[in-house]
């Protein structure tokens, strides 16, 4: 794919404006729209298990497609979807969506829990779970989404020696801190 | 052979919709005014895309129906998993993004002179989009009359003959039989009858102890995700589904409410009978179809006609000949809207068109709790101008699984507020 872009942009180049008023260099734009499909206009999904992905940190996208597109992270739909995407094409969408506001979750669950309850989390993730550097925000995301990621890594489904702290934790403490994380704005 | 579908009305004005003289593209004139024909998948998406990308341009949508009522996800409230207020969504939310809603059903057009002619008057465009959807080949069936469209319902267009099927099914003495019919050839969502066969027979099973589903299909194995479907066919309705394959159907009798192949005459108390299908009918009215064709075909870059200028084809109503290789789908439709949307901006705008992008993702349920799904992505080749699949993307699920099924529940509320929010 990426040799057909640099093919065509040479084409246009040569041939001039006749050509290029067809052919353009992909854009995050046009390329992301299609996700809205199952994460929502702009990847601020409503639902319950796919992941709000707009606003999230544009590292984080950019591994993830990588390792879904690899076969390395778990994920069915977006193992096969992926794959339809050049390296620079991924790292595209991840920007684009990086871009986008953060809409929390509709579905967050009220927490009891402490702060205290995160403490190891908050290094990485920040100190309202907002994100930092390339590991991902976690405030506001779907429960039911960030407890299947904690599993995912609990059990060695995801791999990622930075997450193994949670192998440790039962499943109800891994729920607790989903919750948790959920309902943070 | 371009037909152009030519309607005289007198200049009956549609209040909002001002009248321009007939050549709009007169200089001086600055009307950029986008009408979108169909508020289904395709075209409510393409409206909403359109003031998402560039708020400054005039939308119209022009829909005959009073509120978008959703084919994927019928087939559960077929079976009682949901309601028909659950895939019901009204067009409040696009008018409030300055959407111009307008109620009406369009009959003809003059690409020339840039209007769509409504029943109730013209509108003029400067761009137009249009989704027809779908229509049944009833034609190629014997004996298909007005009574045989009451009794035999295709319940393939959400809304009434949904709500026919579900108290039909309701109403089964247990022991009772139902059968349905496979459409042959190009038709609108090749997993749906499958989904909706899986729905029944478990339905069946839980409510209507004794009762069958007869299953008469054209093909030579289920058409779509068929070793998912066979699979879950295997494990769990071999005792309430009869799938015949190879079966041509020949005619039916609405009377003796059978159907017969060339073979054999078939009897049963709910009879779901999905023809063939082809383009709506707007898209023949609009000189969209070629001669003795079924389907609209267009250029595969912006999906502009190739019959009529200045007008954009969406959804299922185009030729996969012309669009590519991307099965009819909602989801499909939804990806059409968006190239069309973002190409109409960039036409009006005096930029060049961006290149289009499509994909799919599609869930299919088996019971009441497990789903399967495919998967695509299609680009445009420029060495062959056509939209391509991209194969490694372009996949069924490895199984099926609950999770999956909940993520089908996602991806309903997802795609609806993507177009109709």
């Amino acid at each position: 794919m990426l040799r057909m872009t640099i093919l065509l942009l040479m084409m246009s180049l040569t041939l001039g404006s006749a050509f290029a008023a067809t052919i353009e260099q992909a854009d995050g734009a046009r390329l992301s729209r299609t996700c809205a499909g199952c994460h929502g206009t702009d990847g601020a999904s409503p639902g319950k298990e796919i992941p709000i992905i707009g606003g999230q940190i544009d590292k984080y996208l950019q591994k993830a497609l990588a390792e879904f597109s690899t076969d390395k992270r778990p994920g069915d739909v977006m193992r096969n979807l992926s794959k339809g995407y050049s390296v620079d094409e991924q790292k595209q969408i991840a920007a684009y969506f990086a871009t986008k506001p953060w809409v929390n979750t509709p579905h967050a669950v009220k927490s009891n829990a402490g702060a205290n309850l995160v403490k190891s989390c908050k290094g990485c993730h920040g100190s309202m779970g907002e994100g930092r550097g390339s590991f991902p925000r976690v405030a506001g995301q779907h429960p039911d989404y960030l407890y299947q990621s904690l599993l995912e890594y609990k059990h060695g489904d995801r791999s990622s020696s930075l997450m193994k702290l949670v192998r440790k934790l039962d499943d109800a403490t891994l729920k607790e801190m989903a919750d948790y994380y959920s309902a943070i704005k | 052979m371009k037909r152009r579908n030519f309607i005289k009305y007198g200049a009956v004005g549609m209040g909002a919709a001002s009248l321009y003289g007939p050549n709009v593209f007169a200089a001086g004139h600055n009307r950029r005014r986008v009408v979108v024909v169909g508020g289904g998948y395709g075209g409510a998406t393409a409206a909403r895309y359109i003031k998402l990308i560039d708020s400054s341009i005039e939308v119209i949508l022009i829909e005959k129906n009073d509120q978008f009522v959703s084919c994927p996800i019928s087939n559960w409230v077929l079976v009682g998993m949901k309601k028909m207020s659950d895939i019901s969504i009204g067009y409040e939310g696009l008018a409030a993004r300055g959407i111009q809603v307008i109620k009406d059903e369009v009959i003809g057009i003059d690409a020339a002179a840039g209007y769509v002619q409504g029943k109730k008057g013209r509108v003029e465009y400067d761009r137009l989009i249009v989704s027809p959807g779908i229509d049944f080949r009833y034609d190629l069936i014997d004996g298909f009359n007005n009574e045989a469209k009451k009794v035999f319902p295709h319940a393939y267009k959400a809304g009434p003959q949904t709500v026919q099927l579900q108290q039909e099914l309701q109403a089964l003495q247990p022991g009772g039989t139902v059968l349905m019919t496979v459409p042959d050839n190009a038709y609108r969502c090749p997993p749906g009858p499958y989904e909706r066969a899986s729905l029944i027979a478990e339905y069946l099973q839980k409510n209507k102890k004794g009762s069958k589903l007869i299953i008469l299909d054209p093909h030579q194995k289920i058409a779509s995700k068929g070793k998912l479907f066979k699979a879950a066919w295997d494990a769990y309705y071999t005792d309430v589904i009869d799938y015949r394959t190879e079966e041509i159907i020949a005619s039916v009798d609405a009377k003796k409410k059978t159907i017969s192949t060339y073979e054999e005459e078939f009897k049963a108390d709910v009879i779901n009978f999905i023809p063939d299908q082809k383009a709506g009918k707007l898209a023949f009215d609009l000189g969209l179809v070629p001669e003795k064709k079924l389907w609209a075909p267009v250029k595969p870059l912006t999906l502009e006609s190739t019959l009529v200028p200045g007008v954009h084809v969406i959804g299922d109503a185009t030729d996969s000949l012309t669009s590519g290789p991307m099965p009819k789908s909602g989801f499909v439709a939804n990806s059409m809207g968006k190239v069309a949307a973002a190409t109409v901006v960039a036409e009006l705008s005096g930029k060049k068109a961006p290149l289009p992008s499509f994909a799919n993702t599609c869930y299919s349920m088996v019971n009441g709790t497990e789903a399967i799904f495919v998967t695509g992505v299609y680009k445009y080749d420029a060495a062959t101008d056509k939209n391509i699949k991209i194969k490694e993307a372009s996949k069924t699920s490895p199984g099926r699984s609950d999770y999956y099924g909940r993520c089908a529940e996602d991806w309903a509320t997802s795609i609806w507020s993507d177009m109709l929010s």
